[in-house]
């Protein structure tokens, strides 16, 4: 079935094609409705939806409150110290907790499986603690109801239960040789059909939307955090991700022979796209790019704070340099500064504190490269199975990401850091002659910098994210060109 | 061989079939005619067991196909319009199959070669996926199998229907042939031409019910189409 | 039954024709096998990590004592690294390795392995919580789970048997060939049946190959201590499953008006058996028996190391002064019974709160059938939640031990001897009896059981209607 229009005909049927595509999607959306079949599924689609949002919004308002209440509590304790020695102070450090993502009602992420908690202390950066997965069962295995997991896993099947018979069900009742005869345009088919399939989806998906809009206005943190716009990102991910099932769904409905084909080969795609690829493609990843465990890098760790950076100068040495430097850029030189042991035993501490944190920032580089490395490989599967690219995206958007949870942690090490030298700058310029026998007390401690973490804006999170964006839209026109094309090289009996 | 005592059918207010009364003889073929619709199918799916009558019986070779609808089955053989098989099998492992079921494991690729080829296909034929084979080699895939089988009794629905000149009268001399051998016939069709050619007697049917039977020796062809348009057209 | 087994044997010759079916057996077989190489390299890289642990503890202790010998003959002791020092060994210099080595059939389900510890170091410091698996793996990959046999057995082998069979009956009803079938003397029930028995049997024998054979080529763990006991048990878990979506699909099919809509049904009841029945029972979990919140006992048990730490902090921070090692010790033992006796209700709340959550997903997983064979192979396995706790219980207990060894030492002021090296207590795991196990599992079998009689009953019912052949698709 080619398209064979003389200009004349292209001209006078322009202007009805609207009305005609209107034609053909309210006739799809009538099939749809009568089919009592249909009205339970949708039903059954929109309950989960709602049940699995009412479920996440409950679990996470709780989480966040308690983490905003544990850091208040947190900063209570340490304005509340007993006066001490401020690099004594430094080791008794503080806490931070990890405020919850932008919209991790959506789309759980990694959450369920990290520390949320950092233990902020001198000389060592820690790992996170507190991981909800210590207390997960066996249960949580399954994956959990969430929103996120709904769409990935359910809407696809909806989507090719309500489009494997679009042409081949046609084919095989006679009815596509009378639609054929019409002298319609295979675009004005096309567009119909899949228009059809997008208003039965959009019955069930569309209140469910609004549903999530008005959650994200409730849930909105303060201001600069952009969750709706990053809403409206992950809505546009998802309906990208529909759109390329609809695409293939009649693009294969197109070529099968039959209806059954049609579904079994798209049955067959959801089972490779949403169950098999996913999983392994990030069990593989762990396999072929492992990253060091934190026990290896604190152990790497306490061997250059010991002998020096591997393939560095030895550790005295750079000690002497980094002390040089700080004190000329601090204009201290002299012998005056030699009798003031408390002036010494600040400079000794902080570039001490300097030394450790290039070790520190070696190290923890090699591992966050080596875990992007695996994240990558992961993510490069989007190529495979578009289920991977919306994953990606969900999560990114969602704020429930790696990359979220690492600008956490950084954070978190920069206060650390900030603060230890804030302390030692204090025992350094105050103590005086008192040197280790210096006590400071409360207004030292309430200088000390609020812990303040914002997720960052939308556009950091899409540039970061570039190629499963990418991906995503290679699927869209894939699954375009295909149903387009099938369309117009249709067998038509 | 075969009886039908007041066999009725009834879907709901439909009524497909109204007390028929039929006996077809062995070595004797009985041609049903009748438009789409008039009840011949019903009938063969009556004595095959497919459907279950509303009242009456049917009975093959004197056993009510309602109360022994398995052994009834082992002497008879049925032939539909339409003969599928499986497609990615060759002929002869389709005959090994039906067969097996029908009892006949026993047969082995010697003999099922030789039966196909007595129903009329060729050697390389039988070797070749049925996927390939045209209407008429299927119905004889389905001979063979009412000859592996010794069946007493043959079902037939519309045989000739689909079928070009030459495969047509290929069917009609084997018929015969089974005929010949003592096989009751029962053979639902609209061809009023072969039915002249290979009937013993023919009954017509119209909207569930025996409306005409006769003895095929007293009707000549042309005799036989005007009585059939006559009761068609009322 | 003699047709039966004709039937099964016809069925048999001619599904060899049939390629969809080895397709779907060669993807299926690709799968496991990777599955099967996964966990096996997991189980390699946790033994590795186990031998290492107790091989680089032994080392630690070895040396130690070797220094220790050696001082004695000599050199002077510094406070900081003194192995003769009960205080300093117990808290730094000698940390002891609680190792949880890899069940039996570990390479199976890998269970909660990759979120819960396989190594504590133990030290006479208090313990409020053990860090979560370290072993360089991106949380990310963490949250998709693993791709080990019992993934692939729970999630994909039922799509499997939809696969083979979601057509038995409808499939001949759409080919034609039902109308020649049921003219032979063969029952529908006995020619469905037939149908159904021999591609269970090439399933069967298929996961049999990929289920067992490639893990003990693999790994063989029939040597260890209860190895046929939990093969049995394994193996009857997988036909309990497989044999159950069997009888589903034969229920649909029997039922069912076309092939497709035996499809859908069949994937939904999928979704609702493995996706949503699993989610709303976590759910279920999580609301019922929420655990206390980890974030609330991070300050807790600051609140509660407040006078400890800021008392050994001004001890060991303070670069400048010395103080008496004995009279340190001491405190440091009071100090720390304090604390502990803070924590310790709420890690009692902890512990309570896990074993009831654990009772409940025992109580709650016969409403799936793909939760009582996860469950199962974990139990099977080794990687369940409740073996994880019996080992975290051993931990406590040892811990305790290492304690009351230091500290009486520490109390009584007296330094360390190498006798003293000689006698401090290792920790080994004592693995529970084989009985516990066999009894769950086998209740999880029977569970499955009475699942294939109920849908073997709607199978039959829907095989002896009498409009087999006439069915319209509708």
């Amino acid at each position: 079935m080619t398209e064979r229009a003389t200009s004349t005909g292209a001209a006078g049927r322009s202007g009805s094609r609207s009305s005609l595509v209107g034609t053909l999607v309210r006739k799809e959306l009538r099939e749809v409705v009568r089919d009592g079949r249909f009205r339970v599924v949708g039903l059954v689609a929109f309950g989960l939806l709602v049940a699995s949002l009412a479920f996440g919004l409950a679990r996470v308002r709780a989480v966040a409150t308690e983490r905003q209440d544990a850091q208040r509590e947190a900063e209570h304790h340490w304005q509340t110290q007993d006066a001490k020695n401020p690099h004594v102070a430094a080791h008794y450090g503080t806490h931070v907790f990890k405020p919850t993502g932008a919209l991790p009602f959506v789309d759980p992420g990694i959450e369920p499986f990290v520390g949320s908690s950092a233990k902020l202390e001198a000389h060592r950066r820690n790992d996170l603690e507190a991981s909800p997965a210590l207390d997960a069962t066996g249960l949580s295995r399954f994956g959990g109801l969430s929103v996120s997991a709904v769409l990935q896993l359910l809407v696809p099947l909806l989507v090719i239960a309500l489009g494997f018979g679009a042409w081949s069900a046609e084919r095989e009742r006679g009815t596509l040789r009378q639609l054929a005869s019409l002298g319609v345009a295979p675009r004005v088919l096309v567009s119909g059909k899949a228009l059809g399939i997008v208003a039965a989806l959009g019955a069930v998906l569309g209140p469910a939307l609004a549903l999530g809009a008005a959650a994200t206005w409730v849930w909105a943190p303060p201001a600069g955090s952009s969750s709706l716009a990053r809403f409206a990102a992950m809505a546009l991910s998802y309906l990208a991700f529909f759109g390329v099932f609809v695409g293939l769904t009649l693009a294969v409905s197109a070529r099968a022979s039959t209806s059954r084909g049609a579904l079994v080969a798209l049955l067959g795609f959801w089972v490779w796209a949403a169950l098999i690829v996913p999983r392994a493609a990030a069990d593989a990843a762990a396999h072929i790019a492992p990253a060091p465990s934190h026990a290896a890098i604190d152990a790497a760790v306490r061997e250059s704070l010991e002998r020096g950076l591997p393939g560095g100068p030895p550790r005295e040495e750079r000690l002497t340099a980094i002390t040089e430097a700080m004190m000329e850029a601090q204009g201290w030189k002299g012998a005056e500064m030699l009798m003031d042991a408390a002036l010494l035993g600040g400079i000794e501490l902080q570039s001490e504190a300097a030394y450790e944190n290039e070790v520190i920032d070696h190290h923890f580089a090699q591992l966050a490269a080596a875990i992007e490395t695996q994240e990558r490989w992961a993510e490069a599967a989007a190529v495979l199975s578009p289920v991977v690219a919306v994953r990606t995206l969900s999560m990114a958007f969602a704020g429930t990401d790696f990359a979220h949870h690492r600008r956490f942690a950084d954070a978190a090490e920069a206060h650390r850091r900030a603060l230890v030298d804030m302390l030692n700058q204090n025992f350094a310029e105050k103590a005086g002659t008192a040197a280790w026998d210096y006590r400071a007390g409360r207004e030292l401690w309430e200088k000390a910098p609020a812990f303040r973490h914002e997720p960052p804006p939308v556009a950091w999170v899409a540039s970061q994210k570039g190629s499963s964006v990418l991906a995503l839209v290679g699927w869209l026109a894939l699954a375009t060109i295909g149903a387009w094309q099938s369309a117009v090289r249709m067998r038509v009996a | 061989m075969l009886e039908a005592i007041a066999l009725s059918k009834r879907y709901g207010d439909l009524t497909a079939l109204h007390g028929l009364d039929l006996k077809v003889e062995a070595g004797e073929v009985y041609c049903l005619l009748g438009a789409n619709g008039a009840g011949k199918t019903t009938t063969i799916q009556l004595f095959l067991g497919f459907i279950e009558p509303t009242s009456g019986v049917a009975r093959i070779a004197g056993q009510s196909v309602a109360e022994h609808p398995l052994a009834t089955k082992a002497s008879l053989a049925y032939i539909p319009e339409n003969v599928m098989l499986y497609p990615n099998l060759t002929g002869i492992e389709n005959l090994e199959f039906f067969a097996t079921l029908a009892g006949r494991g026993d047969l082995g690729r010697k003999e099922l070669k030789e039966t196909l080829e007595r129903a009329g296909l060729a050697p390389a034929a039988a070797e070749r996926r049925v996927g390939g084979y045209s209407k008429g080699m299927r119905q004889k895939v389905g001979i063979a199998l009412a000859m592996a089988k010794k069946a007493r009794v043959l079902l037939l629905d519309e045989p000739t229907s689909g079928l070009d000149p030459k495969a047509s009268n290929e069917f009609s001399t084997l018929l015969k042939q089974v005929r010949d051998e003592g096989v009751a016939v029962l053979m639902a069709t609209h061809d009023i031409f072969r039915s002249k050619e290979v009937g013993d007697r023919v009954g017509i049917m119209k909207h569930g019910r025996l409306v005409a039977a006769m003895s095929m020796d007293d009707v000549s062809h042309t005799d036989l189409e005007r009585i059939y348009l006559e009761h068609m057209h009322d | 039954m003699a047709m039966l087994w004709t039937v099964f044997r016809v069925e048999w010759r001619s599904a060899r024709r049939e390629r969809a079916l080895w397709a779907v057996l060669a993807l299926f077989t690709v799968l496991a096998t990777y599955a099967s190489v996964s966990g096996w390299a997991l189980v390699r890289t946790e033994a590795t990590v186990a031998a290492g642990a107790q091989a680089e503890d032994r080392g630690r202790l070895a040396r130690l004592r070797a220094e220790l010998v050696a001082m004695e003959s000599g050199a002077a002791p510094r406070h900081a690294t003194d192995p003769r020092s009960p205080h300093v060994v117990g808290r730094d210099l000698a940390p002891r390795a609680a190792v949880l080595p890899p069940g039996p059939l570990a390479m199976v389900a890998v269970g909660q392995r990759d979120v819960l510890p396989q190594v504590v170091e133990l030290t006479t410091r208090p313990r409020v919580s053990d860090p979560a698996r370290d072993d360089g793996k991106s949380p990310s990959l963490r949250a998709s789970g693993s791709f080990d046999l019992a993934f692939v057995f729970v999630f994909l082998l039922p799509l499997v048997v939809v696969a083979l069979a979601y057509d038995l009956l409808t499939g001949e009803r759409e080919r034609g060939t039902l109308a020649l079938v049921l003219a032979q003397p063969v029952s529908l029930r006995t020619f469905v049946l037939g149908k159904a028995l021999s591609r269970a049997a090439i399933l069967l024998a298929t996961v049999g190959v990929l289920g067992l054979a490639t893990p003990l080529a693999l790994g063989g763990p029939v040597a260890t201590a209860g190895g046929p006991l939990r093969l049995g048990l394994y193996a009857a878990l997988l036909v309990a499953y497989v044999a159950f979506w069997f009888f589903v699909a034969l229920a649909v099919d029997a039922w069912g008006r076309s092939s497709a809509a035996n499809a859908l049904s069949l994937v939904a009841l999928w979704l609702l058996f493995v996706v949503i029945v699993p989610g709303l029972a976590s759910v279920a979990v999580d609301t019922i028996h929420p655990s206390p919140s980890r974030v609330e006992l991070v300050n807790l048990a600051r609140e509660a190391a407040r006078d400890a730490e800021s008392t050994q902090s001004s001890l060991e921070g303070n670069h400048g002064k010395v103080v008496d090692p004995a009279e340190l010790g001491r405190r440091s033992i009071e100090v720390q019974a304090a604390f502990e006796a803070e924590v310790a209700p709420v890690l009692a709340r902890f512990r309570e709160q896990r074993h009831r959550q654990q009772g409940l997903v025992d109580r709650l997983r016969f409403v799936s059938p793909a939760i009582l064979l996860h469950e199962g192979l974990s139990d099977v396995a080794g990687s369940s939640v409740t073996r994880h706790q019996g080992f975290a219980a051993q931990v406590d207990t040892f811990h305790a031990d290492l304690k009351s060894f230091f500290f009486t030492r520490q109390e009584r002021g007296a330094p360390l001897a190498a006798a003293d090296y000689d006698a401090m207590p290792a920790f080994s795991y004592r693995e529970p009896p084989d009985a516990e196990i066999a009894a769950r599992v086998g209740a999880s079998v029977l569970a499955l059981a009475l699942g294939c009689a109920a849908a073997l009953a709607v199978a039959l019912a829907g095989l002896r209607r009498k409009d087999a052949v006439t069915r319209s698709a509708g």
